[in-house]
């Protein structure tokens, strides 16, 4: 694993990269939880066998949930990829670390946000490799 | 893109549950969580050894370790080893329990079947993303052919694996020409020999009579350039791989050639032409025969390679006083010099993706292989020894070959691998010391 530190939820702002990574409006509670589910996912998301172009590549992912909180959907909102294939790449590796997460017991939501859903975005470029 | 994880009953009742709660909720922007570290760790996989669908034997077990071997040979596999498996494979179209795949932490399952009838060979295979619970879309396929060709089979399976799971092209189906030594270090005998490759398979195609040196693969894999000393002088010679004949490409008096390389189209070779001590670069049209000259300077000009596309090439050049690499059109030109770093630049091979070149770099008493874009930015040396040289690109341009030599009167040439972020450094196995390995194109 890279980068360690944490980056907490906004809740239905833009994407965090382009925000302060501290924001008043969070509750503790849900800033919590995104903290724990974001070092969750960061073990379970392998990007060690993508290509060059998925590995450079920003996907957005919704995921719904089901009335106890398991993964019940996941679509595709937004990639960077520059190709179809990349694009797919980048998001069978993103889904992958969602499901690992979630045969685990589940992301852990707390009950309203179960019912908004959530929106994932894996970006690797706002972390870099070292 | 949209993946459902539930019964069709139950996505009824979520489609309508979701017109009425989640749309609205979809417009109050859910919250957003930034993932941008991941964890850079072999995959691990499952392949249960591969079902016998009639008179396969041991070939059904043997292919399956070879699938097994080239996945984990790239560092990006990790195998879960048959007794960690709670489930058995039995037949090749029974259901697959995924919940027992995940329970040993298999994130792809690769399941497959042999038969066998007569001398000829059937291979089939299903690739399984085991976190989704389904079948990897591409990864299912069929191949047939000769129980002789069976190694070829497993690499091909493991070649579709790779790139649907990895998004880069396969490299295990090829071969490696590379030379082959033995004898003490001051009187080597040296001859051509080919192989798988991870090594297996090794077949000679010169006896070790005359000396021989760089042989290169035409992007084709029909033909091989080396330089033979067979004449007492060093001589371009082309040789047929399905035929094995041969034959000296050029027969100028009082030159010397080496270092050949084929244009990507298989027309032209470029090579080094050594006359009254100073090296220029040249080629020669296959067909015609004509020669034409690219450089012509006082210092030393060798090493030359083409881009992917046929326009440029590279080589190196002492022009500056030192050995450094050069860029130039195809039809010759200025060069352009790229390398910029300490230390001596040689043997420079473009990639063939075409957006990096390999290269030996001598620095500080130790020998390097690294890369650098076309631009000579981001350079990147991969590993260090007493004397690296000689880099070969895989077909899919994300694994490099090299000769290691080691030190000393008893000091043995042998054969590398490594990929280009620097990992998965690792010797191939070879029956004896062996040098210049030039990868072959994917086979046919």
């Amino acid at each position: 694993m890279i980068r360690a530190a944490l980056i907490l939820c906004l809740m239905g702002l833009p994407a965090l990269a382009d925000q302060p990574q501290t924001s008043g409006r969070l509750s503790g509670t849900k800033a919590d939880f995104a903290a724990q589910l974001r070092a969750r996912i960061m073990t379970t998301w392998n990007i060690g066998s993508l290509s060059a172009a998925a590995a450079q590549t920003r996907v957005d992912l919704r995921v719904d949930f089901d009335d106890v909180g398991r993964v019940r959907d996941v679509v595709l909102v937004r990639s960077t990829a520059p190709t179809k294939a990349a694009t797919d790449e980048a998001f069978a590796a993103a889904l992958r670390a969602i499901l690992r997460v979630d045969a685990t017991g589940g992301l852990g939501l707390p009950a309203d946000t179960a019912k908004e859903g959530l929106i994932l975005v894996f970006d690797p470029a706002t972390g870099g490799l070292s | 893109m949209r993946v459902f994880f539930r019964s069709l009953p139950t996505l009824l009742a979520i489609a309508l549950a979701m017109i009425m709660v989640v749309a609205p909720a979809q417009a109050q922007n859910p919250p957003r969580i930034v993932i941008s570290d991941g964890v850079i760790e072999p995959m691990p996989f499952a392949a249960p050894t591969f079902v016998d669908e009639g008179g396969a034997g041991n070939l059904a077990r043997d292919l399956s370790r070879v699938v097994v071997s080239d996945l984990v040979g790239t560092g990006l596999f990790r195998e879960i080893p048959e007794d960690a498996h709670i489930s058995r494979v039995t037949s090749f179209d029974g259901g697959v329990a995924f919940e027992d795949w995940r329970a040993v932490n298999a994130q792809v399952l690769i399941t497959g079947a042999v038969s066998v009838a007569g001398d000829r060979i059937t291979v089939k295979f299903r690739a399984y993303d085991v976190a989704n619970g389904s079948a990897i879309e591409g990864a299912a396929l069929q191949f047939a052919g000769t129980t002789a060709g069976w190694r070829r089979m497993a690499h091909k399976v493991a070649d579709v694996v790779y790139a649907k799971i990895t998004g880069e092209g396969g490299y295990f189906d090829s071969r490696v020409v590379f030379v082959s030594e033995s004898g003490p270090k001051n009187a080597r005998a040296k001859r051509l020999a080919v192989m798988d490759y991870d090594g297996a398979g090794v077949q000679y195609l010169t006896d070790s009579s005359a000396i021989v040196l760089a042989p290169r693969f035409s992007l084709q894999g029909d033909r091989i350039l080396y330089t033979s000393y067979e004449s007492g002088f060093p001589r371009i010679t082309v040789l047929d791989v399905a035929s094995l004949q041969r034959r000296t490409l050029d027969e100028q008096q009082g030159t010397m050639t080496f270092a050949p390389r084929f244009s990507p189209d298989g027309s032209t070779v470029v090579f080094s032409l050594e006359r009254g001590g100073n090296s220029d670069i040249y080629t020669l049209n296959v067909r015609s025969g004509s020669l034409s000259q690219l450089t012509n300077a006082p210092s030393i000009e060798t090493g030359p390679s083409y881009s992917p596309d046929g326009s440029q090439i590279v080589f190196e050049s002492d022009r500056s006083g030192t050995q450094q690499v050069y860029i130039m059109p195809a039809g010759g030109g200025e060069g352009r010099r790229i390398s910029g770093g300490e230390g001596r630049y040689s043997t420079p091979v473009w990639s063939p993706r075409g957006d990096l070149i390999a290269f030996t770099k001598q620095n500080k008493g130790r020998f390097h292989i690294g890369v650098m874009r076309t631009d000579g930015t981001e350079e990147r040396l991969l590993t260090a020894s007493f004397l690296d040289e000689g880099p070969t690109w895989a077909p899919n341009g994300r694994v490099i070959m090299f000769t290691r030599e080691t030190s000393g009167a008893g000091g043995q040439a042998s054969l590398w691998s490594v990929d280009i972020t620097g990992r998965n450094l690792k010797q191939i196995p070879t029956e004896g010391p062996a040098s210049d390995p030039a990868w072959s194109p994917l086979l046919p």
